[in-house]
């Protein structure tokens, strides 16, 4: 993984290092990925009628109705796009040794997992 | 709700406008999305900022994935605030799904006139050129280390460069906005446009576009908070949301063309209204 990552990011920003472009493509991938999955659950939920219900964490394999597992799955890809997409850029920096903004998105990571945990923990 | 339930339809044609307006001004949409929801259709105000804080990521997004290739959003100035502004998200968020309601609806019927009233108030973005065409292009490793850049001015005015300046100040007032967007489920780009037009410096489409990459990982930082909290509805939030990604499309394709003063004046008299409606319908409850 470690060295596919900037692979990938040299192939996608052609032959000089492109993190923003990069950071493009993770972000349009989210946005298709998450629209698909929604989009589906919109229609699976639509047709199977009755109340809206909140869906928590713990609920994510056995939510209250049909449809609700791939709206939750939409929902959680596209929350995650902009810290996919953070990791991204925190490789280009790495790699044109801009290591002081590469720490500054590396601690944004962190406090991204910090509300997940306190989230998770209720 | 069945497919064909005006609700549906509604919440739909919401998250387009509001993607829209929101990729137009720099801000999320939620200004507009928690509004609507509460005074149109009647959510739980902790219901429609979980729902509006997915759509805030879905129009940070969408209209990045179009701002990142004018090169209009800074990164380096973007994640350096975003290490504060998403502590204030997460702080917000937990503070928001701990307190009474009516205080949430009154604080935003406040942030919303005091960003309409800032945001009128703006400096006129050509005061804050070194002139115009006259910069050098700026390659990415120029900046290493730097919160600086260049921009293509959209208007044909050549290449503009730009520097942040009063960096600490800029922080502080993204701090603030981030612990407003985790309570408001707004992005907080209507604090965080003015904070690196009027504070720091920075042009006002640099901004913009720069808030516009944040406001969707602050929005993330306080979001899993209330899905854990039994506040996010997937089903109502899908249609919001998938308006809101057609809506940030169209919109950030139209600013890159837009001018700046307009912008200013849409972003303050919508937010003027929203505010006006909130303080209407919280004495006709």
């Amino acid at each position: 993984m470690a060295t596919l990552l900037p692979r990938v990011i040299e192939r996608i920003g052609g032959d000089r290092v492109h993190p923003r472009s990069a950071a493009q493509v993770v972000m349009r991938a989210g946005l298709l990925v998450a629209s698909l999955l929604m989009s589906l659950g919109i229609v699976i939920r639509a047709a199977a009628g009755g109340a809206a219900h909140p869906v928590r964490f713990s609920q994510l394999l056995s939510a209250p109705a049909p449809g609700d597992q791939l709206l939750m799955a939409g929902a959680l890809v596209l929350a995650l796009t902009p810290a996919a997409q953070v990791v991204v850029v925190l490789v280009g920096w790495a790699r044109i040794r801009d290591f002081r903004y590469a720490g500054v998105a590396a601690a944004v990571i962190g406090m991204i997992l910090l509300g997940m945990v306190l989230g998770v923990r209720g | 709700m069945t497919i064909a339930d005006p609700m549906l339809i509604g919440l739909l044609v919401l998250g387009i406008g509001a993607g829209a307006l929101g990729a137009l001004v720099g801000i999320g949409g939620g200004v507009v999305i928690v509004p609507v929801l509460l005074l149109v259709f009647g959510f739980d105000v902790r219901v429609a900022v979980a729902t509006s804080l997915l759509a805030v990521v879905a129009t940070s997004v969408a209209a990045g994935s179009v701002h990142l290739g004018t090169g209009l959003a800074n990164l380096r100035i973007g994640l350096s605030l975003e290490v504060v502004t998403i502590a204030g998200g997460i702080a917000g968020g937990l503070i928001a799904t701990s307190i009474d309601p009516r205080f949430l609806s009154v604080l935003l019927a406040v942030v919303l006139g005091v960003s309409a009233a800032l945001l009128l108030k703006g400096r006129d973005e050509h005061g804050l050129r070194d002139g115009p065409g006259d910069a050098e292009p700026i390659e990415a490793h120029q900046t290493v280390g730097r919160l600086a850049g260049t921009y293509q001015d959209g208007h044909g005015g050549g290449l503009v460069a730009y520097e942040a300046r009063r960096v600490p100040a800029g922080a502080s007032l993204a701090l603030g906005a981030g612990a407003l967007s985790g309570m408001l489920g707004v992005g907080g780009g209507f604090l965080k446009v003015p904070a690196m037009n009027l504070v720091m410096q920075l042009p006002l489409k640099v901004s913009a576009a720069t808030s516009n990459f944040m406001v969707g990982l602050t929005a993330l930082g306080s979001l899993f908070i209330y899905i854990a909290r039994g506040y996010f509805y997937p089903y109502p939030a899908a249609p919001v949301v998938i308006g809101v990604m057609l809506g940030g499309l169209v919109g950030a394709r139209l600013q890159h063309r837009s001018s700046p003063n307009v912008l200013r004046l849409v972003l303050s008299g919508v937010l003027t209204i929203v505010a006006v409606q909130l303080i209407l319908g919280g004495a006709g409850a």
